[in-house]
């Protein structure tokens, strides 16, 4: 059974970038957090679409060009379960 | 980080363009790039720094307002101030370990004018009790003056209270306020619970022995001080 | 009518009694006050700023006054009174007079939520304004002092009032808090310059007050469009560098110096997103006052 990650509603968060960085606003509690460029192009895209984790990786890594393996999975996973904790993306089985 | 100009360039026409500009349609990002984390930093909703809003508010901006420590007084956030009298003291010895006082023993049966105080603990039947051991303290080797001559602060304590002596009022309040200070001033104002130190007491009594500070307005603030136990008074400044 | 234009007897009188009601910027303030310190140092430094009628509405009712009880001559102490409510626990009465510049800062910080407020020093040229972001140490006044004993307009050493719209900087221009080695630095580099009373012993070590220029009383009440925002950091020894600053950096050093961020919610939020979007971003490092000054003016030619 695959998961698949979406962006939530869009009453619950502001995300307002500049050159890549992100600032992330959180409406229920207030908290605002600096968010590195991956996180931002990872919260953007699940603002767009639904995706899996093998689709999202690859996602990113026609976006970003790395020099050496790209992105990894695994970086993928640790920034997805922080923004899951942040309360900014749901993930749904399907 | 985009880049940095030292000045020695003496120009900051073209900073816009020192380093590298970032094309989010090809990062190029080296090992070192990727983070880990999402989040680089952050700003809990609930800042400490931040002012709540009203005027009876818990936080105080202590960059900009130099020395001032919020009022428990006044403060949402109470704190109680605290303080015992000196029947509380000279029923609870034991609390005195630690303060720098030494009690001594007194026998709570005693009738008359003066209550049968032994300086030293040796009798028949309390001489196993490690708590007085010590040479019981000297109100005059703490606080100085003639006043009540080689009476221990035990002694006063039992004078003012058993023997209603009110020549003993002051010293008795002295004592007491001394020990209230052990267990309840503290030097970080937000924490503090008795307005003196146990120095500023001394040094109180010094005062009124330098006949700086009359013996009725020393003894009016500890008698204020001494009988706010457990209370909520904040205004012992009023008294 | 201005402050500096009552006889000091007067003035004294006033202060001590009903109170003297003046103006600052957009701000009525009622200060009362038995110190004569007090009343003369608002008159030392506060000499530009306009008195307004007993009548008039005020923003502030402020006492700055003795503690009943023993405190009132053991030890003496000063307090400070608010709207008859007593934020502060007392201080030395030699720092009363240093207790109402401070009292004032907390009455502005914690009052004005119609304005996103930074702790941060202001400054303008040409129409043209920076705000310094600076947490306590990092030599914002000293820089600031500088800048304004060299011609900059002063709006605030302290409190960078902000609309919700990002567009103005709103002046309150008061005497600027110096620390320490600063009160001599400045002193030195430049000697027409008027201090009030130098207090020694407070929490920041020894302080003194600097009286804002003239000009800079007389424009209060004109807001300045923001166009840098730049983080000051004194460094003994090092060269002056300028370096650009990430506009997301930038946002959380200003939410972390901002008073009222977390209180104005979303609101906060976006009045800090339009700010940076129309500023450019900027750390400093600097040692010397005069590389300092050179910067700030080369930093206004480029733009």
């Amino acid at each position: 059974m695959a998961i698949l990650w979406s962006a939530v509603s869009s009453d619950l968060f502001q995300l307002e970038e500049w050159d890549g960085e992100g600032v992330l606003y959180l409406t229920e509690s207030g908290d605002t957090h600096l968010l590195n460029p991956i996180a931002v192009h990872v919260l953007l895209t699940l603002n767009d679409r639904i995706l899996e984790l093998n689709e999202l990786v690859e996602q990113l890594n026609k976006s970003f060009h790395s020099n050496s393996e790209g992105i990894s999975t695994d970086t993928i996973s640790k920034i997805l379960a922080e923004l899951f904790y942040l309360g900014v993306i749901s993930k749904l089985e399907s | 980080m985009v880049g940095y100009l030292k000045m020695k360039d003496k120009k900051i026409n073209d900073v816009d363009n020192i380093g590298s500009p970032i094309d989010l349609s090809k990062r190029r990002l080296g090992k070192a790039g990727f983070l880990a984390t999402a989040v680089v930093s952050s700003v809990s909703g609930k800042s400490a720094f931040a002012a709540v809003g009203t005027t009876n508010n818990c936080t105080v901006s202590g960059n900009l307002s130099g020395n001032l420590s919020r009022d428990p007084s006044q403060d949402p956030c109470e704190i109680k101030y605290s303080g015992h009298t000196p029947g509380f003291w000279k029923n609870r010895p034991r609390e005195w370990v630690g303060t720098g006082l030494v009690p001594n023993y007194c026998d709570y049966t005693a009738s008359g004018i003066h209550p049968a105080c032994n300086k030293y603990d040796f009798d028949t039947t309390f001489n196993s009790d490690p708590l007085f051991a010590a040479e019981a303290t000297v109100f005059t080797d703490v606080f100085g003056g003639l006043r009540y001559g080689s009476s221990t602060c035990t002694e006063v304590l039992w004078f003012f209270v058993k023997d209603k002596s009110s020549e003993h009022a002051l010293g008795a309040h002295v004592v007491a306020a001394y020990l209230n200070a052990h267990y309840y001033y503290s030097s970080i104002a937000a924490d503090s619970q008795f307005p003196y130190s146990k120095e500023d007491i001394v040094a109180l009594y010094t005062d009124y022995l330098n006949g700086v500070l009359s013996e009725v307005l020393l003894k009016d603030v500890l008698v204020a001080l001494n009988e706010m136990s457990g209370g909520t008074d904040p205004y012992w400044w009023d008294n | 009518m201005n402050i500096g234009s009552i006889p000091q007897c007067d003035l004294l009188d006033t202060v001590r009694n009903e109170g003297i009601v003046f103006r600052i910027a957009d701000f009525t303030i009622k200060l009362q006050s038995p110190f004569p310190e007090v009343a003369i140092n608002i008159q030392k430094l506060y000499t530009d700023y306009p008195v307004v009628g007993p009548d008039s509405f005020v923003d502030f009712h402020m006492k700055v006054i003795s503690p009943k009880g023993l405190r009132r001559w053991y030890h003496p102490q000063v307090e400070f009174y608010f709207d008859g409510f007593r934020p502060f626990k007392p201080l030395p009465q030699k720092q009363a007079y240093a207790m109402f510049e401070w009292s004032l800062n907390w009455c502005i910080a914690n009052h004005m939520h119609s304005y996103f407020i930074v702790h941060a020093a202001v400054v303008e040229k040409d129409g043209k304004c920076i705000i310094l972001p600076a947490p306590p140490g990092s030599g914002k006044s000293t820089l600031c002092a500088s800048l304004v004993m060299s011609g900059w307009r002063l709006l605030s050493d302290e409190l960078a009032l902000i609309d919700s719209n990002a567009e103005n900087v709103f002046p309150v221009p008061r005497p600027i808090n110096l620390k320490n080695a600063s009160i001599d630095i400045i002193r030195d580099r430049f000697p027409d310059s008027i201090f009030g009373p130098v207090i020694k012993d407070t929490a920041k070590g020894t302080v003194s007050h600097l009286k804002p220029p003239a000009n800079s009383v007389r424009l209060a009440s004109k807001p300045s469009r923001p166009v840098w925002i730049v983080f000051p950091e004194y460094q003994v020894g090092s060269d002056v560098v300028l370096m650009k600053k990430s506009k997301a950096q930038t946002f959380m050093g200003v939410a972390k110096n901002a008073f009222n961020y977390t209180v104005l919610r979303r609101e906060g939020f976006n009045t800090l997103v339009r700010l940076i979007d129309s500023c450019d971003c900027y750390d400093f490092r600097y040692s010397k006052i005069d590389e300092a000054l050179e910067t700030f003016q080369l930093l206004l030619e480029s733009k």
